[in-house]
């Protein structure tokens, strides 16, 4: 089953996309996901280099939490400052409730994404990206 | 027994004593005795002492003896009738031993200086009305009264010295209930200096128990991170694979695939109780109380699992009570993880064929809710039933589970104050076993 945007808009300016996460195999996953829907990616390993990347075409950012010079909630923080309208999603295994009541709260994301992955779930976010 | 004692006292001092217990008596004895101190009580029998006193006196052969009335003095008027039947003397019956043989020494004494003396002149003496002929000799007469002076004195002296044991008594009493007190006091000050001093010491080890928990939390928080973080590449690339997205897999390699997927989730699962427990033992695991629909989490669950039910032919029925309430207050998330555990595992271990029926309804009397899972499994057998809810039992390790299950929901309904057990085989039938757990609804 492969999935591929078919519509013009997506053939004529390719959709670009952030994924922050200090486990490289966690952004493989994610990333060949996105590729396989003709995204572009953008990879960052933590939170200094997430921000040095960000241009105003990145439709949305995939954002760990636990990242090892900052926040996740931080990058998101400094992201919406600049990037109002940016789609934020927290890309975690963070899964306590307090944690997720955290993630909640802060109203920094707009979807929430936990690990393990589940394909469904993904599915469910680039949905409603749409 | 006063005649008794009296009796010891004097032969105790070398008198001869002869004893007699009324007048006529005494008189009778007079003259072959011959005492040389007649000693009388007031109170007797037949007559009075007065009276005998009289009739000595008025014998010739027993006039010169001395006459002692032994009495508790109470009426003065006593003493003129002693005057008046011409006694010698008073004896107090309070009177000391020392006293006593001394005043009868004294007597003798005097019987024998008075002997062969002056005739008597009579006179008149009214007192209260009442007039008494007194013809007792002057010497006699001042005897006698010096006498009842001494028993007035004496019975005084008695009566100051009861005084000063009383005001003794008193101040000893005083001491004490004063030493009472003032134990009691230190006592008090002491346990509250305790109870204070242990409070302290219980809001230290609060503290400590708080800064353990929070410590024990994080810890738990970074477990979980780091056992997710690897099976995200597990699970996730496993899905992948399977899903195809990357061409077609063999036989084998589906098969494989399939046996990461279903080994990773288990330790997903694994994980997930492992987590729920800590969270209980830590006592960091609170209800988080909502109004809950209980027909909708039991419609919900069935439609979860009619697919898996289809799939093996299994008769999978609902039955909730009319009566059940529209919402209950309850923790949603605990109450829906209770009930998919015990269905979960009524799939495991229901054969093909068989049936599940999942049934909520409410007690008698109102006061909770009971939701039962029932299927036409091996059941469980007796040997099991006590350890069931322990953590890593499992009747049939050859199915998949954490062997936490059961455990996690019996911390979970214990939460809010219900009951968790198994009948096996349920009521009428023949095999399966029948899991039940309550919710208390709140009183009217």
């Amino acid at each position: 089953m492969q999935i591929l945007f078919y519509n013009s808009a997506a053939r004529r300016i390719k959709v670009k996309m952030l994924i922050v996460d200090d486990d490289a195999k966690s952004i493989t996953l994610l990333e060949d996901l996105l590729r396989l829907r003709n995204i572009e990616v953008l990879k960052a390993s933590n939170g200094r280099d997430a921000l040095a990347l960000l241009t105003p075409e990145l439709k949305c950012c995939f954002i760990d939490i636990r990242l090892p010079d900052m926040s996740g909630s931080v990058v998101a923080r400094r992201i919406r400052e600049k990037y109002a309208a940016m789609c934020l999603v927290a890309y975690t295994a963070s899964v306590l409730s307090n944690e997720k009541d955290e993630l909640i709260r802060s109203n920094l994301f707009d979807a929430v994404l936990l690990k393990p992955l589940k394909l469904e779930e993904f599915e469910k976010v680039m949905t409603a990206l749409e | 027994m006063q005649l008794q004692q009296l009796c010891h006292l004097l032969e105790k001092h070398n008198y001869e004593v002869a004893a007699a217990s009324g007048v006529v008596e005494a008189l009778g004895m007079m003259e072959q005795v011959s005492p040389a101190v007649v000693i009388s009580d007031i109170i007797m029998q037949d007559m009075d002492g007065f009276e005998l006193c009289r009739r000595l006196k008025a014998d010739s052969r027993y006039k010169p003896i001395p006459v002692v009335l032994y009495t508790v003095l109470a009426d003065p008027r006593d003493v003129l009738r002693g005057l008046e039947c011409g006694a010698d003397n008073f004896m107090a019956k309070s009177y000391g031993e020392e006293n006593l043989v001394v005043m009868i020494e004294q007597l003798l004494v005097r019987k024998s200086d008075s002997d062969g003396n002056i005739p008597p002149q009579g006179f008149e003496i009214t007192f209260n009305g009442e007039t008494y002929f007194i013809t007792s000799t002057t010497q006699r007469s001042i005897d006698f009264l010096l006498s009842t002076y001494e028993v007035a004195v004496q019975m005084n002296r008695k009566l100051i010295k009861t005084q000063d044991d009383l005001k003794r008594v008193n101040s000893y009493m005083e001491g004490e209930v004063h030493r009472y007190r003032r134990h009691l006091e230190k006592l008090v000050e002491d346990r509250t200096e305790q109870i204070h001093l242990l409070n302290d010491q219980l809001l230290g080890l609060a503290e400590e128990a708080r800064q353990a928990s929070r410590a024990k939390s994080e810890f738990i928080a970074n477990i979980s991170h780091e056992l997710r973080t690897p099976l995200n590449s597990i699970l996730g690339f496993a899905q992948v694979l399977e899903a195809e997205y990357y061409g077609a897999l063999g036989e084998k390699q589906k098969e494989y695939t399939g046996y990461i997927l279903e080994a990773g989730q288990h330790l997903l699962s694994l994980i997930n109780d492992i987590l729920d427990l800590s969270k209980i033992e830590a006592g960091s695991m609170e209800l988080s109380l909502v109004k809950v629909d209980i027909a909708g989490i039991l419609e919900h669950a069935m439609i979860l699992l009619k697919e898996k039910a289809t799939a093996h032919s299994i008769h999978f029925r609902l039955e909730a009570s009319p009566l059940l309430p529209d919402t209950i207050e309850g923790d949603e998330r605990k109450i829906k993880q209770v009930i998919f555990n015990l269905l979960s595992n009524a799939f495991k271990f229901t054969p093909d064929n068989g049936e599940i029926v999942l049934s909520a309804s409410v007690d008698n009397t109102g006061g909770q809710v009971e939701i039962s899972v029932t299927d036409t499994g091996m059941g469980i057998p007796e040997q099991y039933r006590e350890k069931l809810f322990s953590p890593f039992t499992q009747v049939d390790s050859s199915k998949a589970g954490t062997g936490l299950g059961l455990h996690l929901c019996k911390k979970m309904v214990n939460l809010w104050g219900g009951k968790i057990d198994v009948v096996s085989p349920p009521e009428g039938a023949a095999r399966g076993c029948r899991f039940y757990f309550t919710i208390p609804l709140p009183g009217e």
